[in-house]
C-alpha cells in the first residue's frame, strides 16, 4: 500500500491488513495510558526510596563521593522539593518575552485575514516591556546567580564563560547565514541570467554602508581599548559612536529599500529582488538587535556601570558587532559588485 | 594591541574596500576580477575576525572552536553545489 | 500571585525546568497519539469518510512534526536538564533564565502549531519534511499553515539558545575532579546532541525564514524553476540528518546509565563509545544529508560518496554500544559474529542507494526523497527525476494546479 494516502477502494485488498493495524493502533494507545498511571501512582506513592536504591556509580547518585552532586535525588532535601532554595532564580521575563513573540507571530499569520497589525503591535509592545525588564533586572543585579570558583575548565581555562556563550551562539548564525546566502548562491548558479551588477543596486550607496559598518566596527574596538584603560567619558563617546554608525547604517539600508520600491521593485520582482530584500532583511534585523543592545550598554555606561576591571560585556557585545560587520563585508560583494 | 593598529586595521579595511570598487568599474567584464574582489573581501574578514574580534591573541582551544563552523559552512555549500548537476 | 503559580510560571532552576519540559512533551505526545488514532480510524476501513482529504494530510503532517520536534526531543531535554548538572556537579545552567525562555518558546511554539488546525486554511500538509513548494502559499494557501510554520520557527530558536547553554555549562561548568574524561556517559551524548542541534538547526531556521518570507511578502524563493524544490532539499536534510542522531543520542546516553546500573558494573569500554560517536556520528553526520535526495537526480559521485559515508557514519556507535552493554550486563563479550549483525544490520539495509533508486525512493533513509524534486508545473518537462506521479502524497492522487491565477511567475 503507498503512504500518505488519505484512502482507498475496497478493490485493492487492503481492508483486512488495515483493520488489524487500527486495532493494533488501539491496543497501543490503550497501553500509553498504562504509562501514564504507572507515573502517576510512582510519584504520589507513599514508598519513599533510601539514597542510591541502585547502588549507582554515577554521580547524580551520589555514586562519585569526589564530585559533589548536588540536590542529587537520593541524597537528603528539606523534603518538599526545592523551591525555597531558589528564590533568587525566579523571573518573570522569559515568559513574558515569550508571550509578546507568540502574539507577534499570531499577528504575522493573520495578516493575510486584515486583523494583523493590531496583534502584531500588542506583540511588539509586549516584547519591549520584557526585554526592558530583562535589562532592568541586569542593571540593578535583581537576578543574580552565584560564580562558582574552582571549577573544571579544560580547555577553556582562560575564557570567562559569557564569551565563551557568545562564541558559541555566533557558531549558530554562521550556520544560519550560511544557509541564507548559501540558498542566494544556489538561485544565482541555477538561473540563466541575472541582471548585472551596478544595474538595479547603486555601487556608492553600497561602498558608503560598507565604509560606515567598518567604520563603527573600529569604534566598539576603540571603546572596548578606553574602558580597559578606565576611561569612561571615553567609553561613552565611543559607544554612541558606534550607535550612530549603526543608525546611519540603517538609515542608508532603509532609503535604498524605499527607493527600490518606488522604482517598482518589489518582493517577488524575480528572483534578484527575493533575495536582496530577504538577505538584506535579516542582516539588518541583526542590526537592529545590535543596537537595542547597545541601547542597554549605552545606559549603563551612563549609569557608571562599567570600569577598568569590570568591562566584559562590552567586549561581548563587540564580538556580536563585529560578526554582523563580517557577514556585511561578504553581502556587499555578492550583491552589489559580482 | 594599540589604539594605532586598530585604526591602520580600519584603513587596510576601508582601503580594500575601495579597491574592490575601483576592480569593479575598471574591469567589470573580466572574470578573474570576480576573483580578486572574492579575496579581497575574504581577506577583510580574516582580518576583523583576527583583529577586531581578537581571535589572534585567544588561547588556541577557543581558536579551534570558533574555526569549527567553517566546517559546516563548506559542507553545506559543497553539498548544495555538487546537487546542481541534475 | 500565589506562591505556587510563581514557581512553576517564573521558574529558572534546572529541576523544575526539566519537570516542565517532562510534563509537556508528554502533553504533546498525548496530542501526537490522538492524530496518529485519526490516521489509523480513517484508514481501517476502505472509502472511509472520518477524516476529509485535507484533514488527513494535516493529520500525517503534525503528526510527525510533532511527535519528533515537540515529544522526543525535548523528552530528552528534559532528562538533560534535569540530570546533566547534577551529573557533573554544576549548580544550574549556564544562562538559567535563557533556559527558562527555551523552554517557554518550546511551549507556546507547540501552541502556535496547534493553533493551525483552527484558522483558514488548515494546517500543514505537505508531510514532515515541509517539502517545497508543495509548502509555499500557492500550494497550502491561508493563515493556519503560516502560523504552524512561524511556530516551528520558535521551537527552532529555543532548541539554539538551549544548546548554547548546555554547551557552556558541560565546557565550562564541571565540578572540581569532572574531568572530561569522567563525565558520565549521559552527560557526553547530551553534549554530542548539543552540538548537533547547534549546527542542524539554523538550517532549518534559514529554510523557514525564506518560506515564510515566500508565504508572508511573496518572495519566490522556492516557487521558482531554479532549483527551488532542490533548495529546500539541501537546507531542509541538512537539517534532517542530524536531527535523527538529535532525536536518538539522549535515548542511547540513557540506555548507557540505565543497564550498567541495573546490572551494577561499569560500563565497559565507555571511551571507546565516546570517542566513536566523536570521531564518527557527529561530524559525518552533516556530510550524508544528501542520501535523502537519492531520486532527485544528483551526479553519481555524490550518490557514491553518501552511500559509503552513511556506511561508514553508521557502523561504530552502535557496534561499540552493544558491545559494552552486553559486556556490562552479562559480563563478558559475546561472539562477534552475534552482536555486529545485529547492532547495525537495520541502519545499513536503508543506505544503499541503488536499492533506494529501485524502490522508488521508499527505502526509510530516503523516505523524503519522493516529492524532492522540482515542482508540479514541471512534470511536463523532460527532467527525468520526477517522482511526482509515483508519490501520491496529494488529495486525490494527481498533484495540485496552482490555486492561484497565473500561478508563481517562472523567474
Amino acid at each position: 500500500m503507498p503512504r500518505r494516502i488519505a484512502t482507498y477502494s475496497v478493490d485493492a485488498g487492503w481492508s483486512s491488513l488495515n483493520l488489524i493495524a487500527s486495532v493494533g493502533g488501539i491496543i497501543f494507545a490503550v497501553s500509553q495510558f498504562l504509562l501514564i498511571a504507572n507515573l502517576v501512582i510512582g510519584v504520589r506513592g507513599r514508598i519513599v526510596s533510601p539514597p542510591n536504591p541502585w547502588r549507582s556509580l554515577a554521580p547524580e547518585w551520589g555514586g562519585m563521593p569526589s564530585i559533589q552532586a548536588l540536590d542529587a535525588p537520593g541524597m537528603p532535601t528539606n523534603g518538599n522539593g526545592s523551591s525555597e532554595h531558589h528564590e533568587q532564580h525566579l523571573s518573570s521575563r522569559p515568559i513574558a518575552l515569550t508571550i509578546g513573540v507568540t502574539l507577534a507571530m499570531v499577528g504575522f499569520s493573520l495578516l493575510e485575514l486584515g486583523v494583523g497589525w493590531p496583534v502584531i503591535f500588542v506583540g511588539l509592545v509586549v516584547i519591549a516591556w520584557s526585554l526592558y525588564g530583562w535589562a532592568r533586572d541586569d542593571l540593578w543585579s535583581k537576578f543574580h546567580v552565584p560564580e562558582e570558583e574552582g571549577r573544571e575548565l579544560w580547555p577553556f581555562s582562560k575564557i570567562p564563560k559569557i564569551k565563551l556563550g557568545m562564541w558559541t551562539f555566533l557558531a549558530g548564525e554562521v550556520i544560519l547565514f550560511s544557509g541564507v546566502l548559501g540558498s542566494y548562491l544556489f538561485i544565482r548558479a541555477d538561473i540563466p541570467r541575472w541582471p548585472s551588477p551596478g544595474t538595479i543596486h547603486s555601487i556608492p550607496i553600497g561602498l558608503t554602508n560598507t565604509l560606515v559598518l567598518l567604520t563603527s566596527s573600529l569604534s566598539v574596538v576603540l571603546a572596548i581599548q578606553a574602558i580597559r584603560a578606565g576611561n569612561q567619558k571615553r567609553l561613552l563617546m565611543w559607544l554612541t559612536t558606534t550607535f550612530l554608525l549603526g543608525a546611519l547604517f540603517l538609515g542608508i539600508k532603509a532609503s535604498e529599500w524605499a527607493d527600490l520600491f518606488s522604482k517598482g521593485f518589489w518582493f517577488n520582482s524575480g528572483l534578484p529582488g527575493s533575495t536582496y530584500f530577504v538577505t538584506t532583511g535579516i542582516h539588518g534585523l541583526h542590526v537592529t538587535a545590535g543596537l537595542i543592545l547597545l541601547a542597554y550598554l549605552i545606559k549603563r555606561t551612563m549609569n557608571g556601570g562599567f570600569s577598568k576591571e569590570n568591562n566584559d560585556t562590552v567586549e561581548y557585545f563587540g564580538l556580536y558587532w563585529h560578526f554582523v560587520d563580517i557577514i556585511w563585508v561578504f553581502l556587499f560583494p555578492l550583491f552589489y559588485l559580482l | 594591541m594599540k589604539s594605532l593598529d586598530m585604526f591602520l586595521i580600519w584603513v587596510y579595511l576601508a582601503a580594500a574596500t575601495v579597491v574592490e570598487v575601483f576592480l569593479f568599474y575598471t574591469y567589470a567584464g573580466d572574470v578573474l576580477v570576480n576573483y580578486a574582489i572574492s579575496v579581497l573581501a575574504l581577506s577583510k574578514a580574516i582580518f576583523i575576525f583576527a583583529f577586531y574580534m581578537h581571535i589572534r591573541y585567544e588561547q588556541r582551544s577557543l581558536k579551534i572552536f570558533s574555526i569549527i563552523p567553517l566546517f559546516f559552512l563548506l559542507a553545506l555549500l559543497a553539498g548544495m553545489f555538487a546537487s546542481l548537476g541534475h | 500571585m500565589n506562591a505556587w503559580l510563581k514557581r512553576w510560571l517564573f521558574t529558572t532552576y534546572h529541576k523544575d525546568v526539566g519537570i516542565l519540559y517532562f510534563v509537556t512533551s508528554l502533553y504533546f505526545g498525548f496530542i501526537g497519539a490522538i492524530l496518529a488514532m485519526l490516521m489509523r480510524g480513517q484508514l481501517a476501513v476502505p472509502g472511509n469518510g472520518l477524516l476529509t482529504d485535507l484533514a488527513y494530510n494535516q493529520a500525517v503532517t503534525m503528526h510527525g512534526l510533532i511527535m519528533i520536534l515537540w515529544f522526543l526531543s525535548p523528552l530528552g531535554i528534559a532528562f538533560a536538564n534535569y540530570f546533566v548538572p547534577l551529573q557533573i556537579g554544576a549548580k544550574d545552567l549556564a544562562f538559567p533564565r535563557l533556559n527558562a525562555l527555551s523552554y517557554w518558546m518550546y511551549l507556546f511554539g507547540g501552541l502556535l502549531a496547534a493553533l493551525g488546525f483552527f484558522l483558514p486554511g488548515g494546517n500543514a500538509n505537505g508531510g514532515w519534511t515541509t517539502y517545497a513548494p508543495l509548502a509555499d502559499p500557492a500550494y497550502s494557501p491561508g493563515p493556519g499553515v503560516t502560523v504552524a510554520f512561524l511556530g516551528l520557527a520558535l521551537l527552532i530558536t529555543s532548541v539554539t539558545l538551549g544548546s548554547v547553554n548546555f554547551i557552556v555549562m558541560i565546557l565550562y561548568m564541571r565540578a572540581p575532579g569532572m574531568t572530561m574524561r569522567k563525565m558520565p556517559i549521559f552527560s557526553w551524548f547530551i553534549f554530542f546532541t548539543m552540538i548537533q542541534m547547534l549546527f542542524a538547526f539554523p538550517t532549518l531556521l534559514a529554510g523557514l525564514i525564506m518560506l515564510s518570507a515566500d508565504r508572508l511578502l511573496g518572495t519566490l524563493y522556492f516557487a521558482s524553476t531554479s532549483g527551488g524544490a532542490i533548495l529546500w532539499d539541501n537546507l531542509f536534510w541538512f537539517f534532517g540528518h542530524p536531527e535523527v542522531y538529535i532525536v536518538l543520542m539522549p535515548g542511547f546516553g540513557a540506555i548507557g546509565e540505565i543497564l550498567p546500573a541495573l546490572a551494577g558494573r561499569a560500563l565497559a569500554g565507555k571511551n571507546i563509545i565516546i570517542a566513536a560517536t566523536a570521531g564518527a556520528v557527529v561530524p559525518l553526520s552533516f556530510l550524508v544529508w544528501q542520501h535523502h535526495m537519492f531520486v532527485t537526480g544528483t551526479v553519481l559521485f555524490i550518490v557514491q560518496f553518501q552511500t559509503f559515508a552513511s556506511f561508514g557514519l553508521i557502523v561504530p556507535p552502535p557496534q561499540a554500544l552493544t558491545s559494552g552493554l552486553h559486556i556490562s550486563v552479562v559480563g563478558r563479550q559475546w561472539s562477534w559474529t552475534f552482536i555486529y549483525p545485529n547492532g547495525y544490520s537495520s541502519g545499513n539495509l536503508t543506505v544503499p542507494a541503488g536499492q533506494d533508486v529501485v524502490l522508488n525512493g521508499r527505502t526509510s533513509i530516503a523516505r523524503g526523497s519522493e516529492r524532492s524534486t522540482s515542482s508540479p508545473r514541471s512534470l511536463g518537462s523532460t527532467s527525468s527525476t520526477s517522482r511526482c506521479s509515483t508519490c501520491m502524497r496529494c488529495p486525490g492522487g494527481s498533484p495540485p494546479t496552482p490555486l492561484t491565477p497565473g500561478g508563481p511567475p517562472s523567474t
